[in-house]
């Protein structure tokens, strides 16, 4: 098999803090195959954010440290390299963030900050003129389809709605050429009619281009509509890794299920009880399976960390209910 | 036709305008159409869906309905008398009759009060009991929330999003109201989360006879547990139906929109959709609403009328109510608000 365009391996993150060692990420392990769309989902502080800042190697070093593991992008490791290295990979890989309105700054023109990225994409290449610059940064407006891209160029972030600000972000994120597009909750700040279209770009845009997506979510719609396959995390470690169809027609941690079964249906049927208990702290998670305390199943082999079992193709779950 | 006894809050042409300032004199140059002509009616007992997009004008509603702002004209009844029209006194006893639990427990709990404290306050204000048995209320109120009573001394820092939101309903039930307004409870927390404080929602309405006005973005969640649902946009409602037609036989462009762009999470979910109606555009500012239907920017189905004309709101089946030209043959209902435009 080709090398993955990303994988992590054993990745533990943690965070030195005064009055301890929050133990965040515990042992992760993903790959995303080149041209793939992969989804992460997970709620708020099982780690996934923590896990894209160390991929983008932005991850406040201190108080983060990361004692064990690799993240290798194209076979090679990121968390060894040289300033002048990751600047040059970072070209290859990009991020749409949360939150359009936070992420652009203020007082610039629109055009003025995607003409900076320009810029900094083909900065080894040799320097373009400004109208160069230009045209290029109205092609890549026009591919996102954002409307009256000449006069959009020179208006402030203020002056546009929230999806057209996002569709700056994704145009910033695609005009580096990049093969790995990061999306942490790329449309949770936006409206359902505003996300469709924003979701329906990011798609026609990685199938055009052939860019592979990590998708990171707390959404499980959106992990359905657009992900290939998915992993669902629980407080630092990887709960279940299958492709996204059997996820949800056969999901087998008893944390997925519980997820999956807690999202009000369209077709109605009552609420779920939800998962009892809730989220531990990463100042003294539970040994083992962190999921033990809340798990209807728990054993007393869940002590010790559960190892991860294959339940069938391309489906793997850490779970010692599946100890054949 | 429902007795009116039945209906606990009445809206009628309910408008809230907020004035644009500008110019070298600070003039008033125009105004924000946050509710423009909204009415529609809550029945006892009942769990009224206010579903609507952000800028939809869903959230000035409700704090228009609890007083937090006054309406700009139009009339609210609450059991049959008028809210703004009754005398201070009978206003102050209504008003013990209708709460609110804001959106995002971690702004709308004081940090610097404890749970007891936040809790107390009501009851103060309310002047109904004495300390001693303010402290017995407040236990039996965490006793409700499913909290253990030992979190009457902690202050809200050292709860979960979920335990802040039961103590903000609990804040909310504190006067013993009939009339609760719930602004996005959930919309805040997650999924697992969010089960739990629904189904302890659902629970009390039971329990202490609730009547609940849910204001809300998530029409998957409504499915679930509104018995009516309508639909907002741009300060009007666009739709009313009992929750099984409405999922059934939605029939406002605008609706047919929203149910094809949720993302669901089963393939019958996706069979239940409408044929797929491509979403387009964005909500506009509500300082310039479109002229005639305030949709028509947007509609896949748009015809020449609807740029000219307001269209009335028509009666399309039992309890389904739309505001719709293509529906033009129904009864008229409520006919298109009238004042200026």
């Amino acid at each position: 098999m080709a090398t993955p365009l990303l994988e992590i391996k054993h990745l533990y993150i943690n965070f030195d803090i005064y009055g301890g060692i929050l133990k965040v990420l515990d042992g992760v392990n993903l790959t995303v195959q080149s041209g793939e769309k992969v989804g992460l989902v997970g709620e708020t502080g099982c780690g996934k954010s923590i896990t894209m800042k160390a991929i983008m190697g932005i991850l406040p070093t201190p108080p983060g440290k990361i004692p064990r593991g690799e993240i290798l992008f194209n076979g090679k490791n990121i968390l060894r390299m040289k300033p002048k290295e990751l600047r040059d990979i970072r070209r290859e890989m990009s991020v749409i963030p949360q939150d359009p309105v936070a992420s652009l700054n203020p007082v610039f023109k629109v055009g003025t900050q995607l003409m900076d990225v320009i810029k900094y994409s083909v900065n080894s290449k040799g320097s373009l003129s400004k109208k160069a610059l230009k045209d290029r940064a109205i092609d890549i407006l026009k591919e996102v389809e954002l409307p009256d891209p000449e006069r959009n160029l020179e208006n402030y972030p203020v002056q546009l709605s929230g999806g057209m600000q996002q569709r700056i972000l994704i145009a910033m994120a695609l005009v580096t050429g990049p093969h790995l597009l990061i999306a942490d909750e790329p449309s949770t700040a936006l409206d359902v009619t505003t996300q469709d279209q924003i979701l329906r770009l990011m798609r026609e845009m990685a199938e055009k281009r052939r860019v592979s997506i990590l998708l990171i979510t707390h959404n499980l719609g959106i992990i359905r509509q657009l992900t290939d396959r998915t992993y669902v995390m629980y407080a630092g470690q990887v709960a279940e890794v299958a492709r996204t169809k059997d996820l949800f027609s056969d999901a087998m941690h008893s944390y997925t299920r519980g997820l999956i079964s807690s999202v009000p249906r369209l077709t109605g049927g009552g609420i779920a009880p939800g998962i009892k208990g809730m989220i531990p702290d990463y100042m003294g998670p539970p040994r083992g399976c962190r999921f033990r305390p809340r798990c209807d199943y728990a054993m007393p082999i869940c002590e010790k960390k559960p190892p991860i079992f294959r339940v069938g193709e391309d489906h793997e779950v850490a779970c010692f209910l599946y100890q054949r | 036709m429902i007795d009116s006894v039945d209906e606990i809050v009445v809206l009628k042409d309910l408008k809230k305008y907020f004035p644009v300032r500008g110019g070298v004199f600070i003039r008033k140059i125009g105004d924000i159409k946050a509710v423009n002509g909204v009415s529609f009616s809550v029945r006892r007992g009942e769990n009224f869906g206010l579903v609507g997009e952000s800028g939809s004008g869903k959230s000035t509603l409700g704090y228009t309905l609890v007083g937090i702002y006054r309406p700009t004209t139009g009339r609210i009844l609450f059991k049959g008398e008028d809210i703004y029209r009754a005398n201070k006194r009978d206003q102050k006893a209504l008003k013990k009759e209708m709460q609110i639990v804001f959106q995002d427990p971690g702004s709308s709990l004081n940090p610097r009060k404890t749970i007891k404290q936040i809790l107390e306050l009501p009851l103060k204000v309310r002047n109904t009991d004495k300390g001693k048995d303010r402290s017995k209320k407040i236990a039996k109120l965490l006793e409700m929330l499913e909290l253990p009573a030992a979190y009457m001394y902690k202050y809200p820092s050292a709860l979960s999003g979920g335990q802040k939101q039961r103590v903000a309903i609990g804040r909310a039930l504190a006067t013993e109201p009939s009339f609760v307004i719930l602004d996005e409870p959930t919309s805040a927390l997650d999924v697992s989360v969010q089960a739990k404080i629904i189904n302890l929602l659902m629970r009390l309405q039971q329990r202490l006879n609730l009547t609940y006005l849910f204001i809300t973005h998530d029409l998957s969640l409504m499915r679930n547990v509104a018995t009516r649902v309508a639909i907002m946009y741009l300060g009007k409602i666009c739709e009313v139906a009992c929750t099984s037609e409405f999922f059934q036989n939605p029939l406002h462009p605008y609706t047919q929109m929203l149910l094809s762009s949720i993302p669901v999470v089963s393939d019958e979910e996706e069979m239940l959709k409408p044929k797929k109606v491509l979403s387009r555009g964005e909500i506009p500012s509500p300082v310039n609403v479109p002229p005639g239907c305030s949709f028509h920017l947007r509609c896949p189905e748009e015809m020449e009328l609807c740029s000219q004309v307001d269209p009335g709101m028509v009666e399309v089946g039992e309890e389904h109510t739309v505001r719709c030209h293509l529906f033009q043959g129904a009864k008229i209902v409520a006919p298109a608000s009238q004042g200026e435009e």
